[in-house]
């Protein structure tokens, strides 16, 4: 029997969005950033790469330790982008129905019948708070759905609303009693997202905002629909092809098996990147060229990219992890032994 | 974007989307790519063929490379061809130079996606909005580009460090000395030395090489011998000792073809010659220089007219025969048998008259001129041996001295002056002008080998007193004669070496010699029985007559000085005369053998004149050596003492 896709009550169906110029574009991220960086102090980093992930329609994952904003950032994004917020906090009693939703009997026209009820996945923007808390089977059900932008229960498909984007988050330390994500449901993330710890002049800064009085209204600036043209200029963004070849031969060069690797590859990696992460790199370039001014991708916007995209689908070897290896050093050294130019 | 798209494709695409002014813009930057390349491909071309030129210089330094001049030429040729080559290879492509200028001039990637995009047809949509803002924002960014600020020529620190070191070390072992030069001017000399050789025993050869004497297996051989080594020593001369080897290798083969008797064989047919012409024809003056054809012919002659001849003349004709033949018995017993033999047909042709004896008389006298030929013909071949062996010898001594350090002035043989010591008596006392010192100053000066020998008075070899051998010249003439002064001013004959460099310190003889002014030998032939007990070398001497004379006291007695090291061709040297005279020269006085003469001593004295005597040092050994080369050519010299002669000669060269 054939799937039946469905749309559960409350979601907005789906849209065209019509089409935005770069300079709007432009204008458009410049603002969100701005906006989100009246709440968010300092960590632009953070909010670059969470909008390059919004924006290339694909979801992140922030890596760090707790209080450091990457919920107040989840929750400034949906509100300045005028989305509808929803947030899980992952514990390992959490069950898939906890967050896709289930069908649930209820009476209507005299008559008892199952109704889908849908869980907090149903939100433009979703954020998985401590995702690595939660078992692998109720990991696995949210991976799902953000994979394929609908979730299926009781043999029923349910079509998530566009803009679709989960910020999931986790703590690096505590690792008691957690379910690490399996490499390949790492995969599923656009980017992973170091959430630094602030400097001592952004902590001032966070200390003069947090407790005074005044609370600063949050302002939306674009819609939903704004991000979705948003989305589909990125993807037209030109890119040469000596470009896309140099994204190919850094993902390339995560692999230990492949000729003329940095030897930090060769000795702590033991799987690299999938082709996702060469689909990131240039994704993510091109709305890195659109917020930079320019209509084409350039190398230093593969480069900029090139960290978030790769550093989750690094997996290190034994002896890398003992030896304390991080995948940012092994993505910084590829970058740096990459040659532009094949054959330099 | 294909990277096989050719500029061509290129600039017709970007004529088009970007217009003419991109393009020329972009051209401008390949030219500027082009020349940074062609720089650093030279530093590149340079520094490898220092590296390389400084290696073949540890190399050279290490054997003995002849080659390596060459071989360094070749290198900075082929690094100039090289870098030509290169540069025509690696002439940026416009797709390249887009590539480049983006990330020389911070670009980021604008021109390289301009011109892929431009192969592409514009697409539709958002899309096609997209690429051209792309192309118009990289066609703003090419004109706004100064062609001149970019790709300027650029030397990186390594590849100039490493220049530098190539610079030093090529510096460095060019200045420092190759202790491998010596062997290299050695071989050089060497060769040399062998081509100097080939070519003198090529002349040999082709002396030897007469057309006539074709048939002799015994001159084709050494003919033969000859040219193989000419070959050999052409082809591999560098080697000395293997040159040496071959040309000993040669004597020894040319040493068994030599007869020990060849010098008095040689001597034996002139004189042959010249007794059976005077046999055959009956006269005296017959043949007067020996020819041995001429004698052939003679005998042949005497055969024809064998039967007309008168018994006693035949008698005469047959006794004369025989004497040659005596004469022959222990040179050429051959010949001597056919004169005898020719003799006593001839004599039995006379005495009989018949037509038959006439005729074996005449068939007799064939064979002896056949035979005589035949003696001819061995001279000829042993001559040929001679001049061989004295070619080769000669060559081995150049080519084991060649690239040698010659002996310098030092060590020449002085021969402390002899005062006069034949001092003629002059005229009445008249007091000799100054005496002139002996031949101090000629090194070696006793080469007068038996110049002055003068045919005896009786007409007699042998019974007048002939001067030694010890190179007084001939003696003096008649006592009184007063333009005969002293014989004094000979070179002394009993020159001693000096001792390494120092020739003898003693002073000049006499006590106000003026060299030239007096001392010539006397103009007449000496008519004094020669009385000493010394043979007489034989040899000639051409005297000139003085005109005039001077009147001197012919007696030296003061101390010597060792001779005068004559190194500098240009030094005065005493030689007031030609030394060497020819056959048929007026003066010429044909020497013999003879017992030696008495030496008189002279008192008298005289007035000394200027007959231009003093000479350059190098007109008197360049005439002292072309003599003794002939005498060395012509068999005059045993082979045992060439090198002797050679040696001396050797020592006695001048330096300039």
């Amino acid at each position: 029997m054939p799937e039946q896709t469905t749309t559960p009550t409350g979601a907005a169906e789906p849209i065209t969005p019509e089409p935005i110029t770069p300079e709007r574009f432009a204008e458009l991220a410049q603002t969100i950033e701005a906006e989100v960086g009246r709440f968010i102090v300092g960590q632009h980093q953070l909010v670059r790469q969470t909008l390059i992930s919004l924006l290339a329609g694909s979801h992140a994952l922030l890596e760090g330790v707790p209080g450091l904003g990457k919920t107040m950032l989840v929750r400034t994004m949906s509100e300045v982008l005028e989305l509808n917020f929803s947030r899980i906090q992952f514990t390992p009693d959490l069950m898939p129905a906890d967050i896709v939703g289930t069908n649930i009997i209820v009476e209507e026209g005299g008559e008892r019948r199952f109704r889908f009820q849908g869980g907090p996945i149903f939100s433009n923007l979703v954020l998985a708070d401590e995702i690595n808390r939660a078992t692998p089977k109720t990991q696995s059900a949210l991976l799902e759905a953000m994979q394929e932008h609908r979730v299926t229960v009781a043999k029923q498909q349910y079509t998530l609303t566009e803009p679709f984007f989960v910020l999931a988050t986790q703590n690096p330390l505590e690792m008691e009693g957690t379910y690490p994500l399996p490499e390949a449901q790492l995969d599923r993330f656009f980017f992973k997202v170091d959430v630094p710890f602030p400097s001592e002049e952004e902590l001032i800064a966070i200390m003069e905002r947090t407790t005074g009085t005044d609370v600063p209204a949050v302002r939306k600036v674009a819609s939903g629909d704004d991000v979705l043209a948003m989305q589909r200029l990125a993807r037209d963004v030109p890119i040469a092809s000596h470009v896309m070849a140099y994204a190919v031969r850094l993902l390339r060069g995560t692999h230990p098996d492949t000729e003329h690797v940095p030897d930090l590859v060769r000795q702590y990696v033991r799987y690299g990147g999938s082709p996702r992460g060469a689909q990131a790199m240039v994704l993510g370039a091109k709305i890195s060229a659109l917020l930079d001014g320019r209509y084409n991708v350039a190398y230093a916007d593969v480069q900029s990219v090139a960290a978030p995209a790769l550093r989750h689908r690094v997996i290190l070897n034994f002896e890398g992890e003992a030896e304390g290896i991080g995948t940012d050093a092994v993505v910084r050294a590829i970058i740096a032994e990459t040659p532009t130019e094949p054959g330099e | 974007m294909s990277p096989s798209r050719t500029d061509r494709a290129v600039v017709a695409d970007l004529r088009e989307r970007l217009g003419e002014e991109s393009v020329r813009s972009l051209r401008r930057l390949r030219a500027r790519l082009w020349l940074r390349r062609a720089v650093r491909g030279a530093i590149v071309s340079v520094t490898a063929a220092l590296f390389a030129a400084a290696l073949v210089q540890l190399v050279a330094r290490t054997v003995a490379f002849e080659l390596a001049p060459l071989l360094q030429l070749g290198i900075a040729v082929f690094a100039v061809l090289a870098w030509a080559a290169w540069c025509l290879v690696r002439r940026p492509m416009l797709t390249e130079t887009a590539r480049r200028a983006d990330d020389e001039l911070g670009l980021r990637e604008r021109v390289a996606t301009a011109i892929e995009l431009t192969a592409a047809p514009a697409p539709a949509g958002t899309a096609g909005e997209l690429v051209a803002r792309q192309l118009g924002d990289a066609r703003s960014r090419l004109a706004a580009i100064d062609p001149r600020a970019a790709f300027r020529p650029r030397v990186s620190r390594r590849p100039a460090a490493v220049g530098a070191v190539a610079v030093a070390l090529v510096a460095l072992l060019t200045l420092w000395p190759n202790p491998q030069d010596g062997v290299l001017a050695d071989r050089r000399a060497a060769r040399a030395a062998a081509h100097d050789v080939a070519n003198r025993v090529e002349d040999v050869a082709k002396r030897a090489d007469r057309p006539g004497e074709a048939n002799d297996p015994r001159r084709q051989a050494l003919i033969d011998q000859l040219r193989n080594l000419v070959r050999q020593l052409r082809a591999k001369g560098d080697d000395r000792q293997a040159t040496l080897a071959r040309i000993g290798s040669v004597q020894e083969q040319l040493a068994r073809m030599a007869d020990p008797q060849a010098a008095q064989k040689d001597a034996a047919v002139s004189r042959l010659a010249q007794q059976i012409s005077r046999a055959a024809t009956g006269r005296q003056d017959a043949n007067p220089q020996g020819n041995s054809e001429q004698a052939a012919r003679d005998l042949e002659q005497l055969g024809e007219q064998a039967g007309n001849l008168d018994e006693p003349t035949a008698r005469d004709r047959a006794d004369a025969l025989r004497a040659s033949a005596a004469e022959a018995a222990a040179t050429h017993p051959e010949l001597s048998r056919a004169l005898s033999a020719a003799a006593d047909a001839l004599e039995q042709a006379a005495r009989t008259g018949s037509q038959q004896d006439a005729t074996t008389a005449q068939q007799a006298l064939d064979r002896a001129a056949a035979a005589l030929r035949n003696a001819e013909r061995d001279r000829q071949l042993q001559r040929d041996v001679a001049r061989a062996q004295s070619a080769l010898q000669d060559g081995s001594r150049q080519v084991a001295r060649a690239g040698q350090p010659q002996p310098g002035s030092s060590g020449q043989p002085g021969s402390s002056g002899q005062p006069g010591s034949s001092v003629q008596p002059g005229l009445s006392g008249q007091p000799g002008a100054s005496g002139q010192p002996g031949s101090s100053g000629q090194p070696g000066a006793s080469g007068q080998p038996g110049a002055s020998g003068q045919p005896g008075s009786s007409g007699n070899p042998g019974s007048s007193g002939q001067p030694g051998s010890s190179g007084q010249p001939g003696t003096s003439g008649n006592p009184g004669s007063s333009a005969n002064p002293g014989s004094s001013g000979q070179p002394g004959s009993s020159g001693n070496p000096g001792s390494s460099g120092n020739p003898g310190g003693g002073g000049q003889p006499g006590s106000s010699g003026n060299p030239g002014s007096g001392g010539q030998p006397g103009s007449s032939p000496g008519t004094n029985p020669g009385s000493g007990g010394q043979p007489g070398g034989g040899g000639g001497t051409t005297v000139h007559r003085i005109p005039g004379g001077g009147l001197r006291t012919g007696s030296f007695n003061g101390p010597t000085k060792g001779n005068k090291p004559f190194t500098e061709g240009t030094d005065s040297f005493y030689a007031p005369f030609n030394r060497f005279g020819r056959p048929g020269d007026p003066s010429y006085v044909a020497g013999q053998g003879g017992t030696g003469g008495n030496e008189k001593p002279g008192s008298q004295t005289g007035a000394g004149f200027d007959n231009n005597a003093v000479v350059p040092y190098r007109s008197v050994f360049d005439a002292f050596l072309n003599f003794a080369n002939n005498q060395l050519d012509n068999q005059q010299v045993p082979i045992t003492l060439k090198d002797l002669v050679r040696d001396y000669f050797s020592r006695l060269e001048p330096t300039s």
